[in-house]
């Protein structure tokens, strides 16, 4: 399994986005208070990369083969694990300044990885063969823009920045429940298919 | 046998931008562009802060745009790389692709004539950076190239990055990479507020000051407008320069006056104009003085 999710990694993506989810942490860090949407857009970026770690480049072959979608979608989460454990650990070094909060910044980061998963796992059990980068340009896309314009902010209020009353308990809400329901998405894309009755 | 008479140019132009127009990634664009510019449209009292709104269309129809153009240059090279010929050359093709970019570019242009029409008859405060308190010349220069001239931008920089560069992810982590140094080049870093004008995107409402002001910035929109159109230019040579035969002695001087002229014109928006940061009165935002 380790080396199947070893195997899998596409480092040149990863290779490509660190440097510029780093570049948009040091811009929050610097000016936390004018450049916070950054924060927003490092974590969808971050999901956009985990996109591309559920990618079948092979599809055609390995469907095939015994090891299920299960199997291998359990040796591809090891590095998307990783991915969130690195962000975990990243995001405590940016002083947020009280324009954001550390631990709501990572729960983003989380939700927007596990959303990854969910809709590529769902769209290879659907037989794409790669979906990953559609999934992950939709994501960076539309995350992107809803951090830097979110034309529903009153009632999905998904990015809120500085101090009370900004609507923190609603947004840590809204992406726990997110999160919740695409773990739940990506447990029944992971779930072995029912073996058809032929009848007759 | 009914022969069709239409240029290759411009049937290939007609097929591609149907298929912009299906794209499931400019619909998405499309739709968010709507629901944002009717959420701002509704709001009441009109926001103050009007200078910001072209960021919706250079994100919904320009960076959305990017991808979505280098998808639709990819996969139609995938096609012809499988097939192994074409009956068109590359250049014609490139051509085409940069024509369909015209379709968000046409969305972008009705954003920006029904914003600058639509907040003429619903005006915010009157102190706030507007018709009221800018040259309408300024106004309408910052939004023409902030809105219209970036929705056709971001999709000329996506079929750039697909004719050059063949990685797939490479319209992805372009996309971002634009957003990032967008970010840093709005003006709020203070040394480089002055040389922003060089950005592609940038700002000249610079936020509230925290204390009921809102900051407009130095140089000339207008200027910078023509440096835009520069840019997209350039970038339309650089896609077609990538087939050889296009590499003809004219588009090689074409490129170099338009390089000249966008030199020229970014130099111009950074000195013409007002050469320093100018503050709105402090009553613009109420709840802020204390």
């Amino acid at each position: 399994m380790l080396r199947h999710a070893v195997r899998a990694l596409p480092v040149p993506v990863l290779v490509a986005t660190g440097p510029v989810a780093a570049l948009l942490l040091w811009l929050v860090d610097r000016w936390p208070w004018a450049a916070w949407p950054a924060a927003g857009v490092a974590a969808a970026t971050v999901g956009a990369a985990a996109a591309q770690l559920f990618n079948e480049p092979a599809a055609a072959i390995v469907d095939a083969l015994p090891r299920p979608l299960w199997w291998r979608t359990t040796a591809r989460l090891m590095p998307a694990a990783l991915l969130a454990v690195l962000w975990l650990a990243l995001v405590p070094l940016v002083d947020l300044d009280g324009a954001g909060r550390t631990p709501f910044v990572q729960l983003e980061g989380v939700v927007t990885i596990l959303c990854a998963a969910a809709c590529t796992t769902w769209l290879r059990r659907r037989g794409q063969h790669s979906p990953g980068p559609a999934v992950g340009a939709a994501l960076l896309l539309v995350l992107s823009f809803l951090a830097l314009w979110n034309p529903l902010e009153d009632v999905l209020p998904l990015y809120p920045y500085g101090p009370p009353p900004a609507p923190w308990r609603t947004a840590y809400l809204l992406w726990g429940c997110g999160g919740a329901a695409f773990a739940v998405v990506l447990v029944l894309a992971m779930l072995p298919r029912r073996a058809r009755q032929v009848s007759g | 046998m009914p022969t069709s008479t239409a240029s290759p140019l411009r049937s290939l132009a007609l097929l591609e931008a149907r298929r912009y127009a299906r794209h499931p990634l400019f619909l998405v664009g499309l739709g968010l562009l709507l629901l944002a510019t009717v959420a701002s449209a509704l709001q009441d009292p009109v926001p103050a802060d009007l200078l910001t709104q072209p960021l919706v269309p250079a994100m919904t129809l320009g960076v959305f745009g990017l991808v979505v153009a280098a998808r639709l240059t990819r996969s139609a090279q995938d096609s012809l790389d499988t097939l192994g010929a074409s009956p068109v050359p590359e250049r014609t093709r490139t051509a085409a692709l940069l024509l369909a970019c015209l379709v968000p570019a046409a969305v972008g242009l009705v954003w920006t004539v029904f914003t600058l029409l639509w907040y003429a008859a619903n005006r915010p405060s009157p102190d706030a950076w507007w018709y009221d308190t800018l040259p309408a010349r300024d106004v309408v220069g910052y939004l023409l190239a902030a809105g219209a001239v970036a929705s056709y931008g971001g999709p000329v920089l996506g079929v750039v990055v697909a004719r050059w560069l063949r990685w797939a992810g490479a319209p992805i982590v372009a996309a971002v990479g634009l957003i990032a140094v967008t970010i840093a080049g709005q003006g709020i870093i203070e040394p480089l507020r002055t040389v922003r004008t060089v950005m592609p995107w940038t700002h000249w409402y610079g936020g509230d000051n925290g204390a009921g002001a809102d900051y407009y910035y130095q140089g000339d929109p207008s200027w910078w407008l023509a440096y835009t159109l520069c840019l997209c230019g350039l970038g339309a040579l650089a896609a077609l320069c990538h087939d050889r035969t296009a590499r003809t002695r004219g588009l090689v001087l074409c490129a170099a006056v338009l390089a000249a002229a966008a030199v020229a014109t970014t130099t111009l928006a950074m000195v013409a104009g007002p050469q320093e940061t100018r503050l709105s009165p402090a009553t613009l935002h109420p709840e802020q003085v204390g």
